[in-house]
């Protein structure tokens, strides 16, 4: 997706991930603008990977393209690469401007990659507020402590 | 990670969210292991523990489908004995 140029931030399990906790997740999930512009580079970034909605059957027909993408705004897909996690928004938190505005820049595979900062993070998850995202704020709030504390 | 957060990890003082976060049952010596890493050799990290996850429960039901075509077997043999 960065070598497409497309806008993406880098949210849930992956991100915690990232910051150093043991969390574990089987899915990527990423925050991306919903331009016209980006929609086109996300479709063509993924096409290679045969992205499927992960809650359609096999024998359904499904064609990936701009169209389709345009028509929703997250997106739960099962692609060669595993699972991926497309949303147009973040609980808590809004869309890709203001998540972006949240996010941090990291080195991630000899690129230069956006993901949420911790502070997102436990907005994000307190505004879930699901069980699972409950159980990850008190890691996710001493990682911020210590982060503070390393400022 | 200097050694003041190494100590914060090892030794959270009362009140402080290191010490919620170890009485909530994290592992915080998993967790001073986990900052001495890069954020890609984390993601590594969780990479390998899926795919190791993934094996084990590849290998559990292969485990599952042999057991239940033995049972299959076996009750076909009795079947066959008792007709």
């Amino acid at each position: 997706m960065t070598r497409h140029q497309v806008e993406f931030v880098i949210v849930g399990g992956v991100a915690i991930s990232a910051h150093g906790s043991s969390y574990l997740t089987y899915d990527l999930d990423v925050c991306h603008a919903r331009t016209r512009e980006n929609i086109k580079r996300l479709t063509a970034a993924l096409a290679p990977f045969h992205p499927r909605p992960r809650d359609f059957s096999a024998d359904l027909p499904f064609v990936w393209d701009e169209q389709m993408l345009r028509q929703g705004t997250s997106f739960t897909l099962s692609t060669d690469l595993g699972n991926i996690d497309l949303l147009g928004e973040v609980s808590g938190l809004g869309d890709y401007e203001q998540v972006r505005a949240q996010s941090i820049v990291m080195n991630l595979f000899g690129m230069q990659c956006r993901v949420l900062s911790l502070d997102a993070l436990i907005i994000a998850k307190r505004a879930a507020g699901r069980t699972k995202d409950l159980l990850a704020l008190p890691e996710l709030e001493a990682l911020r402590e210590v982060a503070e504390e390393n400022e | 990670m200097n050694r003041k957060i190494e100590a914060h990890l090892l030794n959270p003082p009362p009140g402080s969210a290191a010490a919620r976060a170890r009485d909530f049952g994290i592992d915080l010596t998993l967790l001073i292991g986990r900052l001495r890493l890069t954020p890609e050799e984390r993601l590594k990290d969780l990479q390998r523990a899926m795919i190791e996850i993934e094996t084990m429960r590849a290998g559990l039901v292969r485990q599952k489908v042999s057991a239940n075509d033995t049972s299959r077997a076996e009750l076909t043999a009795i079947d066959t004995t008792s007709g």
